[in-house]
């Protein structure tokens, strides 16, 4: 059985002047969005702050815990579901609690969950109890914050110079623009569709760091051979680079695919802890898959080795 | 079957065994004998549900503190000495000032200071006419000495008052310069031991100013919202006691704190209140007086009491933080993870059924793909999660959530390096080799493609590792172990398969 016949011929190269101009115009778009959304884009983990997850035992109708909340000098408190994607979808396991974050970004008083939870115990009709209480200081978020940007840095680096070594420089640069590539829509997407940064989302995009290159990397193998083989007469680049990603299309399609019914089990059905952790690998990877075919081999073909 | 592949399979074998012997403990708790070797999995405080605190400690205010006993210390030997001390103070940051009546014996002063309190550096003299102010500095290595020592003795007191909660397994470490790091498991109350860890507990023995002292007095508040004049020097304090406990006075039903003092605590109690019958002494913790009764008698049993108007967790929380010692520096909580029981319970099954569904697709689509070769696969991918668990068992890494998540982005990617292989090997065929030189060249040819992903994914695992706390570490954890497992299991447990195991189809050719 086979997805991709071996005689696949599609011109891929010559759609990367369309693909690069659209990933640029997304690119844009998503720079536009980070800096568009100011403080609001961290979330506890990194703007500092609580975030508490209260149980009841039914659902909830949301206005009233946001009413609840108002009344109280929490008006800036942000309520959501505490559920993966499935329980909000209606899939999955049916489960009769109801789960509700209620997050509070960094205030002068410091950790209010406390003053919270008493002041809506009393304003409540309903019992409901604390499953999950963090309070993040000015001090611990920031640092979380620059770890970020540093790892993020420091991978990008380190596969900048793994791949160097391994194929050769022009070739770790499409890999690293690729991956950039990835990091910055993965991230756009993920702050349009109104996610805040938390440490699950960075853990995410991280993974993208290192797991997209992979499939990178088995389109670069293949060119690699496909360059150096036939003795005769040296083909274009552009030729090897299509034919390269013709002949490893299967493989691209399906070790993406695999990892992506895994990411999109973990998204739906994985519980609130990892929403935004499942979310962003799911999205990371079907981008980084499109740009190891549309990006970082486009680049090999702009440097022009002489 | 060649030697080499029956000597690799008896290896393989040999793991597998050992695999089952390390995770036993995890899958069947109760059932197995003392002597069994390996211990269950530990689970972080995401699952089981438990406390993460990251806590600062103000080591600007321990400076302080010593420097304000040093300067208590330096004016009653100055005085002794026949030196016209008005009066010593700390002030600044790490100023400590000595206030002279005039300047007679100003060199003498200050060839002393120089001689017993190297660690003090002279700066400045202001002879104001009527009073004459000295100011010294602490030294900078003397202060970094003085934080560094101050975080130490901290985590040894959050470490005494948390044995006392009886927490099962706390671990508490130092984090950078001065955060510690307190994980408590199942813990119900959070706030009651945040508060306990966190109260300084200073405690301190007063005289109540009378007659001429009064020039020298503070003024303290007291408990009840009133303020006394209490003498600016402690004449004892919670160094002395030896231990405390809640008791109830039976006449007053009144809940009190019973001190026992040690035995030089005993012996300076003894003289104290010798030397002040009739005076009141106030008992001072954090800088709130708790009481000042009259010294009706010399006491000298080493056993002294606090009432104060205590309910009964407030006397159970200063039985615990004056048995374990005042803390050098107040603490801050710079970061806090409270996780429910009932919400790690759930995050479990969720994980777990997440992982079922997502290996489960993935099963079946190799199967249905790859065929016999597919079965190779899903043998692979078993074996797979079996070592990683094995190696998370005997590491003794804590699994989190990201950790389970990390299991199952393994899987996904265990998945690619068969995919790689199983593809190569498809297009020998087309070649026309024979099959087992197909399967040869197949894992040949894929080889470094395989480790040259793994790699990068591996390097990127572990800046993760290095960079996250507590869930996230997990996630790389599970993320690089199962690096390892993939290549093993793809590479060496695939090739040793091809090679064992007849993987034809009905019509002989090799069902891939």
């Amino acid at each position: 059985m086979k997805i991709f016949s071996e005689t696949l011929n599609i011109d891929f190269m010559k759609l990367r002047s369309a693909a690069i101009t659209m990933s640029l115009a997304i690119i844009a778009l998503s720079i536009f969005t980070w800096f568009n959304a100011g403080v609001s884009k961290y979330g506890v983990d990194f703007a500092g702050g609580n975030e508490i997850v209260l149980r009841f035992a039914a659902k909830q109708d949301m206005s009233d815990l946001r009413k609840a909340l108002d009344a109280n000098g929490f008006s800036s408190a942000v309520v959501q579901e505490f559920v993966d994607e499935g329980s909000a979808l209606g899939i999955g396991e049916e489960d009769d609690n109801h789960d509700i974050s209620v997050k509070l970004k960094a205030t002068e008083k410091g950790d209010v969950a406390k003053g919270l939870e008493t002041a809506l115990r009393s304003s409540l009709k309903e019992d409901f109890s604390v499953i999950k209480e963090d309070y993040v200081g000015p001090v611990v978020g920031e640092q979380i914050r620059n770890q970020g940007l540093t790892a993020l840095a420091c991978s990008l680096l380190v596969i900048l110079a793994y791949v160097s070594f391994r194929f050769e420089f022009r070739f770790a640069v499409g890999a690293v623009v690729a991956l950039a590539h990835d990091v910055i829509i993965t991230t756009g997407i993920f702050l349009l569709s109104g996610h805040e940064l938390s440490t699950g989302a960075l853990a995410a995009l991280l993974t993208i760091v290192g797991y997209s290159i992979n499939d990178t990397i088995i389109v670069y193998d293949r060119i690699r051979e496909n360059m150096f083989s036939k003795g005769k007469k040296k083909p274009a680049l552009v030729d090897v680079i299509n034919r390269s990603v013709n002949q490893t299309m299967n493989r691209t399609v399906l070790t993406s695919g695999t990892t992506l019914f895994v990411t999109t089990s973990l998204w739906l059905f994985g519980g609130g802890g990892i929403a935004d952790l499942s979310y962003t690998l799911t999205i990371g990877i079907m981008i980084g898959t499109y740009s190891s075919i549309f990006i970082a081999s486009p680049v090999l073909l702009l440097w022009k080795k002489d | 079957m060649t030697e080499s592949t029956k000597k690799r399979a008896w290896f393989l074998g040999a793991i597998i065994a050992i695999s089952f012997v390390c995770l036993a403990p995890t899958f069947f708790a109760g059932s197995l004998p003392e002597w069994w070797p390996g211990r269950k999995i530990k689970l972080g405080l995401d699952l089981k549900g438990g406390s993460y605190l990251v806590m600062g400690v103000e080591v600007g205010e321990a400076v302080k503190s010593t420097l304000s006993n040093t300067a208590l210390s330096l004016r009653s030997e100055l005085r002794k000495e026949d030196y016209p001390v008005v009066k010593t103070r700390q002030t600044g940051d790490d100023l400590l000032q000595i206030v002279l009546l005039n300047n007679r014996a100003l060199e003498e002063v200050k060839s002393y200071v120089a001689k017993q309190y190297p660690e003090l550096v002279f700066r400045e003299v202001e002879d104001a006419g009527v009073r004459v102010t000295l100011s010294y500095q602490i030294k900078a290595d003397e202060a970094l000495n003085i934080e560094k020592l101050a975080v130490d003795q901290a985590i040894e007191t959050i470490r005494n008052r948390v044995d006392q909660y009886g927490v099962a397994e706390p671990t508490i470490q130092k984090s950078g310069a001065n955060l510690i790091v307190v994980q408590l498991p199942d813990v119900t109350d959070i706030a009651s031991v945040k508060k306990t860890i966190g109260s300084v507990a200073k405690l301190e023995f007063r005289l109540v100013a009378t007659g001429k002292e009064i020039e020298e007095a503070v003024s303290l508040p007291h408990r009840d919202g009133s303020t006394v004049q209490v003498e600016d020097h402690p004449l004892m304090t919670g160094d002395a006691i030896k231990t405390a406990n809640v008791d109830i006075d039976p006449q007053t039903n009144e809940i009190r704190v019973g001190l026992s003092l040690n035995s030089v605590g005993a012996k300076l109690f003894d003289r104290i209140t010798a030397d002040n019958v009739g005076r009141q002494l106030a008992i001072v913790l954090d800088g709130v007086i708790q009481s000042y009764p009259v010294i009706r008698d010399r006491i000298s049993g080493g056993n002294a009491t606090i009432s104060g108007d205590f309910m009964m967790e407030e006397a159970r929380t200063l039985a615990i933080v004056l048995r374990s010692g005042a803390l050098p520096a107040p603490l801050t909580v710079e970061e806090e993870r409270t996780v429910g029981a009932s919400l790690g319970a759930d995050a479990i099954q969720d994980g777990v059924f997440s992982f079922v569904v997502g290996a489960a697709v993935v099963l079946i689509f190799m199967v249905i793909y790859y065929s016999k070769a597919g079965f190779l696969a899903v043998f692979s991918l078993l074996l797979n999660i079996v070592l990683m668990l094995t190696l998370l068992s005997f590491l003794g890494a804590t699994l989190t959530l990201p950790g389970i998540a990390g299991i199952v982005l393994t899987v996904g990617m265990a998945v690619d390096a068969n995919i790689i292989i199983f593809e190569r090997i498809r297009e020998e065929i087309g070649t026309g080799a024979s099959a087992a030189a197909c399967v040869e060249a197949g894992f040949a040819k894929a080889h470094w493609t395989i480790m040259d992903s793994n790699i990068t994914t591996f390097l990127t695992g572990v800046i993760l590792y290095g960079l996250g706390t507590g869930p996230i570490k997990g996630f790389a954890a599970t993320l690089c172990l199962g690096i390892l497992t993939s290549v093993f299991c793809a590479l060496f447990v695939g090739h040793l398969g091809f090679q064992m195991f007849r993987m034809r189809n009905a019509k002989g050719e090799l069902s891939i």
